[in-house]
């Protein structure tokens, strides 16, 4: 659901213990955490996230909020870079530990119909939610993933959450060229605009790609949905630490509101 | 045994002395899903200020060792958004409803308490005299007769209960307690965040959008601890304590140094289940410690001489 009127409380969100079924390191710094427990009615759309409780004591304080890139036969996979202490102390969890969860969280993105044609812009870890797209995506849509990473070894951890193909073609850009088009995922979105019509576009990612990604969905005028990735504090809509500026003037909650919102409603301009 | 949790405040009966800090709890509706609203001593709301505000630009949290570093700016509905969204909600529950109030000027304050003064569903006023974030609240609160006149005002504006939060950075808590005794105020709320920054060495530049926040979480409980002490050796009426508190034993620690009453913060966005769970662990503390009220408790240990013998939990 994307909120046109804001909303009241997190929907089915509740707070419980999961556990660790692995991690699996990817590159120095990003790996992908199995979590398994999750409530018999647990049951998280495309674009929702988990609020993680990284240490039992204060240190880190806040929860750390992480998209969900998959969910099947009652196990969650969360695609994480290391980027602080929380992130940290997820890398280096254990088979069996287990995580104060709260959660799901967040609106989602649109499911993709059978008559969509998605254009997809992901860098990085942004690219997590942008895959529960593409799982739910219904037979005889057309998705083109563009996809952005620092360098090859990034991709290899990822591909097989593409499952099969079906109807999404993946477009790679590095930052170091290693592997498909060297430059910028925004590039290639800009280029596939020109060749084709989009029903709508969706992104994830850093601010900056974001941005660029919004400034072509304006000029031609299509719908355009993106998850955004600001601090958190409650993550229930309560201490409004979240809000980002919409094109009204309003401060606008991403954490209930959000993370998944209408492109067009945000200030993307940054001072 | 069972233990007696329930406390008065003014003219408030609380089933229990446990309470959301204002601010940290939204207008309730955002904890209803996880916890029972009905299990709280009172539910306090975010501030209300007589037009919405829209708050401060972001980033507007930032997390500190074992503290918290917030701009928020009071975003808030106003009065008639806060009667139209808000009031229809609150009324489902049994626990008093204190309304936390902030202006720019006292005229402001006596609007705000005016206006909610005719609804029922409202049992008290919470008056923020201190938010570091709005530069023109400080005056009321920082001098004795800022808070005696500002208090003086409010009092003859309701009969409802008016609680009057302190400004914690001030060397005399005990002299403003006393202020607003004296007027009528019918407890004291203490302590609000303190004022405090962080900056960036990298972009070398505040990390905040307002540059200027408060600090709250376990790192403020010494600062809220002492201020409670210091109130509950200048005034009679109730204190109601907050700053840094996250399970039951925090809880007692305020009650043991004078409070009637806490409040939960920075707590409940760690743990949103975080105000039950002080309540039953307050419970059970009473019960391990062969308690059966809170009472005789308050302020108990302004009467027992001398240091502690062993110290637990610092
Ligand atoms: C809805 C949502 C979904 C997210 N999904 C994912 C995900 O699937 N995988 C993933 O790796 N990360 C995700 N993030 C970002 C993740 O929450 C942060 O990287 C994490 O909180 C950092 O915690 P830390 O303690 O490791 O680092 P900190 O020490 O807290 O921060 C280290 C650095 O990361 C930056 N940072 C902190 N929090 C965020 C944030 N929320 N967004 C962007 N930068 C931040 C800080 O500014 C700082 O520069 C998501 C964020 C949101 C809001
Ligand atoms: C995000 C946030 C918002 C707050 N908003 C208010 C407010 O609107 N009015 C107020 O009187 N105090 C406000 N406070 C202060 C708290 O009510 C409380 O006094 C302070 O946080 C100390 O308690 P804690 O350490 O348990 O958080 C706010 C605090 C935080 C962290
Ligand atoms: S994180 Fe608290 S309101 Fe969004």
């Amino acid at each position: 659901m994307i909120a046109t009127e804001h909303r009241h409380c997190q929907k089915n969100a509740r707070v419980f213990k999961t556990r660790v079924e692995s991690v699996n390191t990817l590159t120095d710094d990003l790996f992908i955490l199995y979590l398994s427990g999750f409530p018999n009615d647990f049951d998280p759309e495309p674009g929702m996230f988990l609020h993680l409780k990284v240490a039992p004591d204060e240190h880190p304080l806040l929860r750390r909020p992480f998209s969900i890139q998959s969910y099947n036969d009652g196990t969650a996979a969360i695609l994480i870079r290391e980027v602080g202490a929380g992130s940290r102390i997820l890398h280096h969890l254990q088979p069996g530990d287990e995580v104060d969860t709260l959660g799901p969280l967040g609106t989602t993105f649109p499911k993709i119909g059978k008559d969509d044609s998605v254009l997809m812009v992901g860098g990085g870890v942004g690219v997590a939610p942008l895959i529960a797209c593409c799982h739910e995506a219904d037979a005889g849509a057309r998705v083109d993933f563009c996809f952005g990473v620092r360098s090859e070894n990034e991709v290899q951890g990822v591909e097989p959450f593409m499952g099969e193909r079906g109807p999404v073609h993946i477009h790679l850009s590095s930052d170091d060229g290693s592997v498909g088009y060297q430059g910028f995922c925004t590039d290639i979105a800009s280029r596939l605009l020109e060749e084709r019509s989009y029903t709508k576009i969706f992104t994830c990612g850093p601010w900056v790609m974001m941005a660029k990604t919004a400034r072509l969905a304006i000029q031609k005028e299509i719908p355009f949905f993106a998850s955004l990735e600001v601090q958190m504090g409650c993550g229930l809509g309560a201490c409004l630490a979240c809000v980002y500026e919409s094109t009204e003037g309003d401060f606008i909650r991403s954490c209930i509101d959000g993370p998944v919102v209408d492109g067009h409603n945000v200030v993307w301009e940054r001072v | 045994m069972t233990v007696d949790l329930s406390v008065t405040i003014g003219n408030l009966k609380l089933a229990n002395p446990v309470m959301p800090a204002s601010g940290t709890f939204g207008y309730g509706q955002e904890y209803a899903g996880l916890i029972d609203l009905n299990d709280l001593g009172a539910i306090v709301s975010k501030a209300v200020s007589p037009a919405p505000r829209p708050g401060n630009k972001p980033p507007r949290m930032v997390e500190l060792k074992g503290a918290l570093l917030n701009s928020i700016g009071l975003q808030n509905p106003g009065i008639e958004g806060f009667i139209e969204k808000k009031i229809p909600f609150l009324r489902q529950f049994k626990p008093p409803v204190v309304v936390n109030v902030v202006g720019n000027s006292i005229e402001e304050y006596r609007q705000v308490v005016e206006a909610l003064d005719a609804i029922d569903r409202v049992d008290g006023f919470e008056i923020n005299l201190s938010c570091p974030n709005v530069q023109k609240g400080l005056e009321f609160g920082t001098t004795v007769d800022g808070v005696a006149r500002i208090t003086r005002e409010l009092r003859s504006a309701t009969k409802k209960d008016l609680w009057m939060k302190l400004t914690p950075t001030v060397p005399n808590p005990g002299d403003l307690g006393k202020a607003a005794e004296g007027e009528g105020a019918d407890a004291l709320v203490a302590i609000n965040t303190i004022g405090g920054m962080t900056i960036d060495a990298e972009s070398r530049r505040p990390v905040l959008g307002a540059r200027f926040g408060g600090v709250s979480g376990p790192a403020i409980k010494a600062v809220a601890l002492k201020y409670v002490w210091l109130l509950y050796e200048s005034v009679k009426i109730p204190i109601i304590g907050v700053g840094g508190i996250f399970n039951g034993v925090d809880a007692m620690e305020f009650i043991l140094a004078g409070a009637t009453a806490i409040q939960v913060g920075t707590a409940n966005f760690v743990n949103p289940t975080a105000m039950p769970d002080v309540i039953s662990q307050m419970a059970d503390w009473l019960e391990e410690h062969g308690e059966s009220t809170l009472q005789p408790l308050i302020g108990e240990a302004h009467r027992t001489q001398g240091a502690a013998l062993s110290i637990k939990n610092h």
